[in-house]
């Protein structure tokens, strides 16, 4: 169970790495002004949620609970970063035209829906609090 | 614990130690902190020094401050995770039983329901700041559901605290220096920021003072989370690294932005640049996750001091009051916002001495003078544990300390009254302590024999 777990549990990490830096050049691209805001912030996301993906890869021989524990947190990040790119690309102030900010949401709401989607699953699946 | 169980009669081990399963993670005691970090109180707090300090000495301040701080509450903070018990309950060794009650309801038991007050009129500010023209923004009506929604969280307990900052933390952490990054760069970038020179300089100490001042409560109920901890340093590194990293950042953000631009916040800054649904998420839920702790210290405290009443009664009650003063503040019904912010400044020198007394007792009288040189049986605690009823040395080192603390920066403005109390209060315990010791005089004025619910 553990292992079947580990896996699913990175393979969503691992996409939300991809989509973070995905969303993060759309947006970087997109953005008119302080474009290299978005570009830092996407690298910095990306490299958070990678550094758990490589905690859950090398905890591949751990029990569920921690395993649960790692995927809890990672989770809660994706689900928390994942509101920077819907509440911030569409001030003004980075002039984001209607393709790209319509993009850029809406992969931030994908986001969103794997982070959410993460810790419903590894709470069901672990017994592990959301709180941990 | 021991072997014997104990039933957790109040709530969230309000009067008992942490059991171990229910101990928490060192990510889980940082975010916990942050998330009381997160909050534009905190920005308001920074732009505050830019009257006195320039880009450099607000830089210098924040961290040198912070650095105080985070090693104060590393130490307030091992106690707690090594005893797992929360502050108020710590003090009956170093104060006494009603020692403890009289503290800790000075500590948290009014000043973070006050805190909670004032930030529930603040978080309806807010909300009218971004959305002027809607009902449900309005001040008085903000504060009402605001301060609702803050108290569902301190109701679950330290189970809600964690998970809501688990979702706020991070995204506020990235939110608010990108919103600063823009704002310095559209008011004239570094160059400007380093030519900026404050209205009324004055000296790298007084700033420094300020920062202390700022969060010596924070540091001096540190154990209230710490108690939690699942190994004895997670808390207290917790705590070193969300002070020493993360406040410099928010109290430079506020402060350098007020630097550049005098009068102005970083909210409405936000505003401005259309980053209102970013205003609105940091608003609320980085209120939420500060104001819901104010609550649940206090709920802390009042667990303490009055028998029978379960830890969420005194949420209901604490949190209702609070909402209504808040609602009567935004309305402007006769209840002055400048007397309770006075008042709780007031109860804010009186703490210092408070925290001075508990490190003095835990890491200098009971290893020294006592011999209890093991940090995790250095207190006893459990049912039928046997505590003075009135420690007077260490109450005696409040009072003395409370009152330098209030008058001596009347007399000398430039001493800084919080870490005169804190020294104050650590010096004094350990003299008088020593003094009882040598002299045979007992320290403790009546006993007190905790019941078996922990009270």
């Amino acid at each position: 169970m553990a292992e079947a777990f580990t896996s699913y549990a990175v393979k969503s990490l691992s996409a939300s790495t991809v989509l973070f830096l995905v969303t993060g050049l759309i947006a970087a691209t997109g953005a008119q002004a302080f474009s290299s805001h978005f570009a830092y912030f996407a690298v910095a996301s990306a490299l958070l949620v990678g550094v758990n993906v490589a905690r859950l890869k090398y905890c591949s021989g751990c029990d569920v609970k921690r395993v649960g524990e790692i995927a809890v947190q990672a989770g809660w990040l994706v689900t928390s970063l994942s509101l920077v790119y819907i509440t911030m690309a569409p001030a003004k102030i980075y002039s984001m035209n209607t393709v790209n900010l319509t993009i850029t949401e809406a992969l931030g709401l994908i986001l969103l829906m794997i982070g959410a989607t993460l810790l419903l699953k590894t709470k069901k699946e672990t017994g592990v609090s959301l709180s941990i | 614990m021991g072997a014997k169980e104990v039933k957790d009669y109040y709530g969230d081990y309000a009067t008992l130690r942490v059991p171990p399963e229910e101990r928490r993670t060192f990510l889980n005691m940082l975010m916990v902190f942050l998330g009381v970090l997160a909050v534009w109180a905190a920005v308001f707090g920074g732009a505050s020094m830019a009257t006195i300090l320039d880009a450099k000495g607000i830089l210098l301040a924040s961290i040198l401050g912070s650095v105080a701080l985070g090693v104060i509450a590393f130490f307030t903070g091992l106690i707690g995770s090594y005893n797992g018990v929360s502050t108020y309950v710590i003090l009956r060794h170093s104060m006494g039983r009603f020692g403890s009650i009289a503290a800790g309801i000075v500590i948290s038991g009014i000043s973070s329901a006050l805190w909670f007050a004032f930030e529930t009129w603040l978080f309806g500010v807010i909300m009218q700041g971004v959305f002027p023209d809607n009902f449900l923004t309005r001040v008085d009506v903000a504060a009402f559901w605001g301060g609702l929604l803050m108290m569902t969280t301190a109701l679950i307990g330290y189970r809600g605290l964690a998970a809501l900052s688990y979702l706020v933390v991070p995204a506020w952490f990235a939110i608010i220096p990108m919103a600063l990054a823009a704002s310095i760069a559209l008011k004239g970038g570094w160059s400007a920021l380093l030519a900026a020179k404050p209205e009324q300089p004055a000296g790298l100490a007084a700033g420094i003072t300020f920062v202390i001042g700022l969060y010596i409560v924070g540091a001096t109920i540190a154990p209230d989370v710490t108690r939690f901890s699942r190994r004895p340093l997670d808390g207290p590194l917790a705590w070193f690294i969300h002070v020493v990293i993360f406040m410099p950042v928010i109290l430079i953000a506020g402060g350098w932005l007020q630097l550049l631009s005098p009068g102005s916040n970083l909210a409405a800054e936000m505003v401005a640049m259309g980053m209102g649904l970013a205003v609105l998420l940091t608003g609320i839920l980085g209120q939420w996750t500060t104001n819901d702790n104010n609550l649940y210290s206090a709920s802390l405290a009042w667990v303490n001091a009055v028998p029978k009443v379960k830890r969420w009664v005194w949420v209901l009650i604490l949190g209702l009051s609070g909402t209504i003063v808040a609602v009567l503040i935004a309305r402007g019904y006769g209840i002055s916002l400048d007397a309770l912010l006075k008042f709780g400044t007031l109860l804010g020198t009186f703490i210092p001495p408070i925290t001075g007394v508990m490190i003095a007792d835990y890491y200098i009288v009971q290893p020294l003078l006592f011999g209890k040189r093991d940090p995790r049986t250095r207190y006893n605690f459990g049912p039928g544990t046997v505590y003075g009823a009135v420690r007077w040395p260490g109450v005696a080192a409040w009072v003395i300390g409370s009152i330098l603390a209030y008058y001596i920066p009347k007399i000398h403005p430039g001493v800084p009254g919080a870490i005169l109390g804190l020294f104050t209060g650590l010096v004094v315990h350990i003299l008088l302590m020593a003094l009882c010791k040598a002299s045979g005089i007992p320290h403790d004025v009546g006993k007190w024999v905790e019941t078996e619910t922990g009270w």
